[in-house]
């Protein structure tokens, strides 16, 4: 082979930016259930993220026990009266971005977009469309998204007692920041 | 008759100390449980790679002492971690930490041996170890 044809191919494929998947295992989701009789706040700081650039596919895993309260109490219902967490240990969701590639991952940014796909949550699957930011500093690339759940999409139950204490519709924010795998 | 008023009176009082008790009570403290089992990184990662379900039934909300090496640890911001490595490059054992044990990590690094106390909530990519401490 021409050396100088050896160097072109060799030129042409460092030129190609490689396919990047971005991941975190220390994704955070935060959620607001409560009224305004009372606080219903959780956190989760062990949500996997992975999401590949060239695909523009996401996917985001979280243990429903890992969810954190501030009352013992509260963190048992939780698991064993609405999401039945020995059953459906799991949330976990697969969907895709709109227009990833309108982020320049190289740029400092804060570009804003919207991920659609399918939550799977309790045993029930549903569509879902999010919108959300992923920002790019330092060569760092973060994702913020905020969004809501109707619980009762997802037979999740409210007993009568607590009709006013529990929210029918659940504020979630999901925050990753992400390394490349 | 005074005598009966009194003591259901009490016993009323007691029943509602108790239950603002219980419902204003924080979940369990892991620095005060006795740990249920005691295994290295990578058993634990084995038996859940085997058989995930076999291995929630046995560890699913327990308190376990995992001995590992440290792969991965991140000691700033709100989420203090230390992922345990495994023989498997792809899962491993992820201990997330009480926010106030972030000072006692900076004495650790990659390559560390280290004992770490806490409760199982599953397995995602890696299994996953929640309000952890490390034991001394």
């Amino acid at each position: 082979m021409k050396p100088s044809f050896l160097l072109c191919i060799l030129l042409m494929t460092s030129l190609q930016s490689p396919a990047q998947k971005y991941f975190t295992k220390t994704g955070i989701i935060n959620f607001k259930a409560g009224t305004d009789l009372e606080d219903i706040d959780a956190i989760n700081k062990s949500v996997t993220a992975i999401f590949d650039v060239a695909s523009g596919q996401i996917e985001f895993a979280c243990l429903q026990k890992g969810f954190e309260f501030k009352r013992g109490l509260m963190q048992e219902h939780y698991n064993e009266n609405y999401m039945e967490s020995t059953k459906f240990p799991k949330a976990v969701f697969k969907g895709k971005f709109d227009n990833l590639s309108s982020v320049d991952f190289k740029k400092d940014g804060n570009y804003p977009l919207t991920v659609s796909g399918q939550l799977e949550m309790h045993g029930v699957k549903k569509e879902i469309n999010v919108p959300g930011t992923i920002t790019i500093k330092g060569g760092n690339v973060s994702s913020e998204a905020t969004f809501q759940v109707k619980v009762a999409h997802y037979n999740i139950e409210i007993p009568g007692a607590v009709k006013d204490k529990i929210s029918p519709v659940v504020d979630i924010k999901v925050t990753c920041e992400y390394k490349v795998m | 008759m005074k005598k009966i008023f009194l003591f259901v009176g009490l016993a009323f009082l007691v029943g509602v100390l108790y239950g603002l008790y219980m419902y204003y009570k924080k979940p369990p403290d892991t620095h005060d449980l006795t740990s249920n089992f005691k295994i290295t990184a990578q058993q634990l990662t084995k038996e859940y790679d085997e058989n995930e379900d076999a291995a929630n039934k046995k560890y699913l909300d327990k308190i376990i002492e995992v001995d590992g090496v440290i792969g991965e640890i991140i000691t700033d911001g709100e989420n203090p971690t230390i992922s345990l490595s495994s023989m498997d490059p792809l899962s491993g054992v992820s201990c997330s930490f009480y926010s106030d044990e972030a000072k006692s990590l900076t004495a650790f690094k990659i390559g560390d041996s280290v004992v770490i106390k806490g409760k199982c909530t599953g397995k995602l990519m890696d299994v996953v170890l929640n309000n952890c401490v490390i034991q001394h």
